[in-house]
């Protein structure tokens, strides 16, 4: 079935079982990511110690694809400094275009191109996370500079 | 062409003989289900053949040449024109000005009619069901004009609250602009008492009338409106094609909405003067095939009878709205009006997108987002529905399949 190109056992997991879903403390870095066609509405939070993310959650409402995205999204940044997960964000962005190819357990969105329709769904979350993590770092070398 | 004689009863399968496109969706299988009707309906060959007869042995440009094709030209132009008169009895010709759509219909009113005469603290008042596009254009007009938008609120029945128009006509707007047909709930506005309410109060009235006239019998004097848009290409016809009927009073006294060839009666480097009635709102070379089609799309509506299409739209409504309820999970956030084949609806914990796209993958086309009615989604807290809308062609056995690839959806996500 052309349905399971989309969505792939992980996205269907992630989506019943979203990880890093839950309340977001105030004190952490946040961004919001929205869809107004869909209604879908996220707001991501990050917890940075030493520039490195040290704890990461989500909250908020929308399909499959951008609940499943989501979740693997803070996955696989967790632990990583902003300059790494901003270089990983910019790979998959890229390859939701079709410029290079998703591995390991991101490649579950290589289908996703097929749908051109739902691209905006798989990538809503990493592109507010990376325009949050691009502002963060900006913030940094000016107070470098300056400092 | 189907013929139907008795005007009662429609058969939506011998109907779709008359509909090349099913006829292509049909060669695959499962063959297509088509219940995205209130987004755009699908067209007869009559319409295609209107089109298609126009370019090949008619076509030239309208109201301009002397030689004999720009006269046929014309004539069927105008003639299209005569039947959109007729099929909501407007009382002149004058009144009928064609535009690319109901938008560009409802912007006309807004430069043309409220934007020279409203200004400063001025309201205008609108309602929380309408379509973005009698939406955003009072926004920027309000914008520019220094105006106040006020919005009549919709009951949690999704039903315009009556009393609530009452006391906001009481302060008498600059303008009401409402929908006849919710393009969302289906919900008919009862716009005769609503025209007579405002007009009480010296307000005038302009409909959106874009899901209404494909299904009601609108008769814009018995209406009693001012101003009554509508498209084509969801009656039907083809797209790029809209109408919006004007008082003939309150038309004459507009300025003209864009300027170029057509809408002048005489041009100097110093100015202007503007054509007659209609002409002075078509500007530039319009859709004229499109006009024609749209013409042969009323004709063969007229032929199988609006009374007909909305008897047997009810009855697959009603036929839709049990089987829905046999659905788990599946909610209709309102109540459910019949007339014109609308039904919107959401399943708990399956996002309106996954449904869509599971009905999709099992051929069964539906819409699924906002809407282009944001606002109206958002007051029932709602993040986006679904939505299926029939038309004369669909049948029965498309509402079973609706309902299969609802239970698939169920199946896939839950």
């Amino acid at each position: 079935m052309a349905l399971d190109t989309l969505y792939k056992e992980i996205v269907l997991a992630h989506y019943k079982n979203p990880h890093n879903f839950g309340h977001i403390p105030e004190e952490w870095t946040h961004v919001e990511g929205e869809n107004p066609s869909c209604g879908d509405q996220f707001r991501i939070g990050m917890a940075l110690e030493g520039g490195v993310i040290s704890d990461i959650r989500f909250e908020g409402r929308g399909c499959a694809v951008s609940m499943s995205a989501c979740s693997l999204l803070t996955e696989h940044v967790k632990g990583k400094t902003l300059a790494e997960a901003g270089r990983l964000i910019e790979d998959y962005l890229s390859a939701m275009k079709g410029e290079g190819a998703l591995t390991g357990e991101l490649a579950a969105f290589s289908g996703v191109c097929r749908f051109p329709a739902r691209v905006v769904c798989a990538t809503l979350c990493w592109e507010a996370l990376l325009r949050s993590i691009n502002a963060r770092m900006k913030e940094e070398s000016e107070c470098v500079d300056n400092g | 062409m189907m013929a139907h004689p008795d005007h009662m009863r429609i058969d939506g399968d011998a109907v779709r003989g008359d509909f090349p496109f099913f006829a292509y969706a049909e060669q695959e299988s499962p063959a297509l289900v088509y219940l995205d009707n209130a987004a755009t309906t699908q067209r007869p060959a009559c319409v295609l053949d209107a089109v298609n007869d126009f370019y090949i042995c008619h076509n030239a440009n309208i109201h301009r040449g002397i030689h004999r094709m720009a006269e046929e030209a014309t004539a069927a132009y105008e003639q299209a024109r005569a039947d959109v008169c007729s099929f909501i009895n407007a009382a002149s010709v004058s009144e009928i000005i064609f535009t690319r759509g109901t938008t560009e219909s409802i912007n006309l009113v807004a430069c043309s009619y409220a934007g020279p005469i409203l200004g400063g603290g001025c309201d205008i008042l609108l309602t929380q069901m309408e379509h973005h596009s009698n939406l955003v254009p009072w926004q920027m007009l309000a914008r520019h004009n220094n105006l106040r938008l006020r919005f009549v609120p919709v009951l949690p029945d999704g039903c315009l609250d009556m009393d609530r128009l009452d006391i906001e006509l009481r302060a008498c707007p600059g303008l009401l602009a409402l929908a006849h047909v919710s393009n969302v709930t289906g919900c008919v506005n009862p716009i005769r008492e609503i025209v007579a309410l405002a007009h009480h109060h010296g307000v005038p009235v302009l409909v959106d009338g874009a899901q209404a006239v494909p299904h009601l019998a609108v008769d814009v004097r018995e209406l009693g409106c001012d101003f009554y848009a509508f498209s084509a290409h969801k009656m039907l016809g083809p797209t790029g094609v809209g109408v919006l009927y004007g008082r003939e009073a309150l038309l004459a006294e507009m300025p003209p909405f864009l300027g170029g060839g057509e809408m002048i009666h005489a041009v100097t480097l110093d100015g202007f003067t503007c054509n007659e009635l209609p002409h002075k709102f078509e500007a530039g070379t319009p859709n004229i095939a499109g006009v024609i089609g749209f013409g042969a799309a009323l004709a063969y509506l007229k032929q199988i009878g609006l009374d007909a299409i909305r008897a047997h739209l009810a009855e697959l409504t009603g036929y839709a709205w049990d089987a829905l309820s046999g659905v788990e999970g599946v909610r209709v956030p309102w109540r459910l009006s019949p007339e014109c084949g609308i039904v919107s609806f959401y399943m708990d914990e399956v996002h309106p997108h996954d449904v869509a796209q599971v009905a999709d993958d099992l051929r069964v086309a539906i819409r699924a987002g906002h809407m282009c009615a944001q606002p109206l989604i958002t007051a029932f807290d709602l993040p986006s529905v679904c939505r299926a809308s029939m038309y004369l062609y669909n049948t029965a056995s498309d509402i079973d399949r609706l309902i299969e690839a609802l239970q698939a959806a169920r199946r896939y996500f839950t």
